[in-house]
Formats: structure tokens, C-alpha cells, sequence
């Protein structure tokens, strides 16, 4: 035993504990109303002395974006002794930390941006932001895709490399409906590359499949780039040489694509030369 | 938040207008480098949208739930930082020294200064200059120990003590934030 456990309770409302002395602290709150309510209150208190710093905008649009690929966990089964503790603000606490079943998701994110990190300051700040916001996008593709892991990770490693190239970009949907307007494409001139990522859009229709083209100009014929199903947020890696290519766009075509477009794209991102 | 967990969207827009400033100012003044922050915060709210089935607003406000969230990252997140630069200072220079200067209030920025102060005014000096370590510095009792000088069991006293008095002064001053 370390000591009073009350002590720990203090440690354990200013996220003091060690990760030694964590499941002692837990214990000890699960059966200790008082150090509960003592946590609830400091927590309060301390939340008081916060001063509110305004994020950028597009943090804004990033966040929201995301909610598609986050699911919401299943509300906990109301606990029918509530006088025996557990309930309450703890349990949320914990549950984000690692009792929930699901709560590996972001332990995993944690840890791919952790790894990620190492190698970061290699990178140009655009870059980087890239490949995390990519990350974040994958983090949950893989989990909720787990038949896709080994494409989602095949496509991690595309997209760092592309998104790590100094000349990397993230351009936004030009023009594009519905859940395609907030797909991102993320194009390497250097490296010749682009990469699709797709953002919870949902499955092409039944029978059909998405296209990915690369235009040249008014005057030339579309490349074709390679066609993908969707549905499952995996970055999709552009076949073929970007080159001079002006635009990038998406149609949905018959089962295996087609030589050109035969319809108007979802989607399409221009280009910077 | 009710239509939050109901997966309404609109919903989290507002609740995210008002909490992210929060957790961006609390992630903040923890990990002192805004674009880590930034990060954390990104993540913070989107534990707020996959956790808002299971949270109980008989045991405390919206903010306070979030903040804790935010908190609790925020620290890992510093700690993982610590742990690689230790990594990396005795692989490079052998130079750890570059966290130990720091006591305190010197781990806060002017502006949170302030509030912090105000809200640990009860407090003795000790007790607060702990408080702001563990809290604001995202410290273990075993590094403000070790950083102070003092043993462990101090510092457990003067964080537990700190509380204590933290807490006195809410019921006097009544409770500091609404639901």
C-alpha cells in the first residue's frame, strides 16, 4: 500500500498518478463516493481557471468533417444500483482511456501520430499536417475495415511519401456535392503522385465504380487513373504520372471503368502549376 | 448534448463553438506549443462527438467533462514529448536539463497566470507552485520531487492539501461555473 488513498485521488483529479499508481486510484474511486465528488469538484474549480483561446477556422471544418469516420459508442446500460458507485463522471473518464472496448481507436491514433512524430521535424509543416490529418482518417478506416487493414496501410505509407515530398499539396474539392465536397486530394509534382483521400464517402452504386481521371487540358483526353470502390476511407494512390495534369476529377463508370468519362464527375480538384 | 449523442450533427457544431476554445486554451498552457495543441484539441472533440452517449449531466457540466478529457490527453501528450526528448538528450548531449529550470509558475503563459492565481487564491504558496506543476505542468509527485528537492510524501501533502483548501473555497464562493 502507497499511502493514504486519498492522496492518490488528488493526484488522481490533477492527472498526477503515474501510470503505476493509476489502477490503485481507480479502485480506491470505485468505492469511495466522497474522493468522487471531491474529483468532480476540483475538476470544476480548475476548469474555472481555463482562458478560452479561439482556434483557427479551418480546425473548425476539420473537425467536422471527421465525424463521419468517428462513430459514436453505444450509450453504457443505465447501472441499476447507482448508489454503488461507478456511475458518473469517472466512468467517461476512464472509458476514454482504456476500459472501453473501444477505446484503442484513438490509443492507436495516439500512437501513430506518436510514431510519426519521430520523424516530423524532417518535414515541411504543410506535409506534416497532411499526413496527420491523413492518419486520423486512417486510424478509424482500419479499425472499422479490418479485411482493408492491409490496403489501408499500404495506402498509409503512399501518402506519407507523397505528402512528405517538399512540393506536397492538399487541395480541396473544387467542385463536388455532398459528402464528396469535403474529400481531399494530395498531389507531389516531384514525386509524380497523387492520393486520393476519400473521407467516409460512401460505396459506389451496385455494379459501378468510382474513377479517378487525370485531365490534362480542354484539348487532351482524360487519363485514366484507376478505379476504386469506395466506402471505406482508404486513400486511394492515383495510377499514372500526375505530369502537367491541370485537374484531377472523379466519375462513377461501369464495373471495371472505362476509357474516358461517360459521366459527369462527383468530384474534382484543381491543380496548381 | 442530448442531440449530440443522438448523432446530430448541427448539434456538435454548437457544442463545439463553445468547448473548443476551452480545451485549445487548456491544451494549451499544458503543452506549450500551439500546434501540438491544436492537435489535441482536434482529437479532444472528437472524443467529445464518440463519447457523448455516455455523458451524465447529473455529474457536472459539458465543460468540465470536456476539459477533463482534454486534460488527460493534454498530459500524455506532454509526457510522450518528455519521455523522447530524455531519449534524445542522452543520446545527443546528454543534456536533461532543460525541464528542471523550470518551477512553477514559470510553466505558465501571463494570461493563465492570472486565472490561475485567482483561482487558487486559497491556497499557500507551496501548495499552489504543486498544484500548477502537477496540473499545468502535467508532472508526476515523483518529478515535482524531484525538481523541488523535496520527498514525495510532501508533495503528496501539499497537493492533497491544496485540494482541500481548493475545494474550501468553492463552498464559500459557491459553485464557479454553470451547467
Amino acid at each position: 500500500v502507497s499511502g493514504d488513498p486519498h492522496a492518490l485521488t488528488a493526484l488522481y483529479a490533477l492527472d498526477a498518478v503515474s501510470d503505476d499508481e493509476r489502477p490503485e486510484a481507480e479502485r480506491h474511486l470505485a468505492g469511495c463516493e466522497d474522493c468522487r465528488e471531491e474529483i468532480a469538484e476540483v475538476r470544476a474549480a480548475l476548469a474555472g481557471a481555463v482562458v478560452d483561446v479561439a482556434p483557427p477556422p479551418s480546425m473548425r471544418a476539420a473537425v467536422l468533417a471527421q465525424l463521419d469516420a468517428v462513430p459514436q459508442l453505444p450509450p453504457l446500460p443505465r447501472p441499476a444500483a447507482a448508489d454503488d458507485g461507478g456511475a458518473g463522471q469517472l466512468p467517461a473518464d476512464t472509458a476514454a482511456q482504456g476500459q472501453a472496448p473501444e477505446a484503442p481507436a484513438v490509443d492507436e491514433l495516439a500512437r501513430r501520430r506518436a510514431a510519426r512524430r519521430r520523424f516530423l521535424p524532417a518535414l515541411a509543416a504543410a506535409a506534416a499536417a497532411v499526413v496527420l490529418a491523413a492518419a486520423t482518417g486512417l486510424g478509424w478506416a482500419a479499425l472499422d475495415y479490418r479485411h482493408d487493414r492491409d490496403a489501408a496501410q499500404r495506402a498509409a505509407v503512399a501518402l506519407g511519401e507523397v505528402a512528405s515530398a517538399p512540393d506536397a499539396v492538399t487541395v480541396a474539392a473544387q467542385s463536388g456535392s455532398g459528402e464528396w465536397a469535403r474529400t481531399r486530394l494530395v498531389v507531389s509534382r516531384s514525386k509524380g503522385e497523387a492520393v486520393l483521400i476519400p473521407s467516409g464517402t460512401s460505396r459506389a452504386p451496385s455494379g459501378r465504380t468510382y474513377q479517378l481521371w487525370f485531365i490534362d487540358g480542354a484539348s487532351s483526353k482524360p487519363r485514366p487513373a484507376g478505379t476504386f470502390g469506395g466506402g471505406t476511407g482508404t486513400p486511394d494512390v492515383l495510377a499514372g504520372e500526375v505530369g502537367s495534369a491541370a485537374a484531377v476529377a472523379v466519375t462513377v463508370e461501369p464495373q471495371g471503368g472505362s476509357r474516358q468519362p461517360t459521366t459527369t464527375p462527383v468530384v474534382t480538384y484543381t491543380l496548381s502549376t | 448534448m442530448a442531440r449530440v449523442a443522438g448523432g446530430d450533427r448541427d448539434a456538435f457544431a454548437q457544442v463545439y463553438d463553445a468547448l473548443a476554445p476551452k480545451v485549445l486554451g487548456l491544451t494549451r498552457a499544458v503543452v506549450r506549443n500551439h500546434a501540438m495543441a491544436e492537435e489535441v484539441t482536434q482529437e479532444v472533440l472528437l472524443e467529445v462527438w464518440r463519447q457523448a452517449t455516455r455523458f451524465d449531466p447529473s455529474a457536472g457540466s459539458v465543460a468540465t467533462w470536456a476539459l477533463t478529457i482534454a486534460h488527460r490527453r493534454a498530459v500524455d501528450r506532454i509526457r510522450s514529448v518528455r519521455a523522447s526528448e530524455d531519449r534524445e538528450d542522452r543520446v545527443a548531449s546528454g543534456s536533461a536539463t532543460r525541464e528542471y529550470d523550470e518551477v512553477a509558475e514559470q510553466v505558465l503563459q501571463h494570461e493563465d497566470e492570472v486565472r490561475v492565481r485567482a483561482a487558487l487564491s486559497g491556497l499557500t504558496d507551496l501548495q499552489r507552485q504543486a498544484v500548477v506543476m502537477a496540473y499545468w505542468g502535467g508532472h508526476t509527485s515523483a518529478e515535482i520531487s524531484s525538481q523541488l528537492g523535496v520527498p514525495v510524501p510532501t508533495v503528496k501533502t501539499r497537493l492533497r492539501d491544496g485540494l482541500i483548501r481548493l475545494r474550501a473555497g468553492l463552498s464559500t464562493v459557491g459553485p464557479g461555473e454553470a451547467t
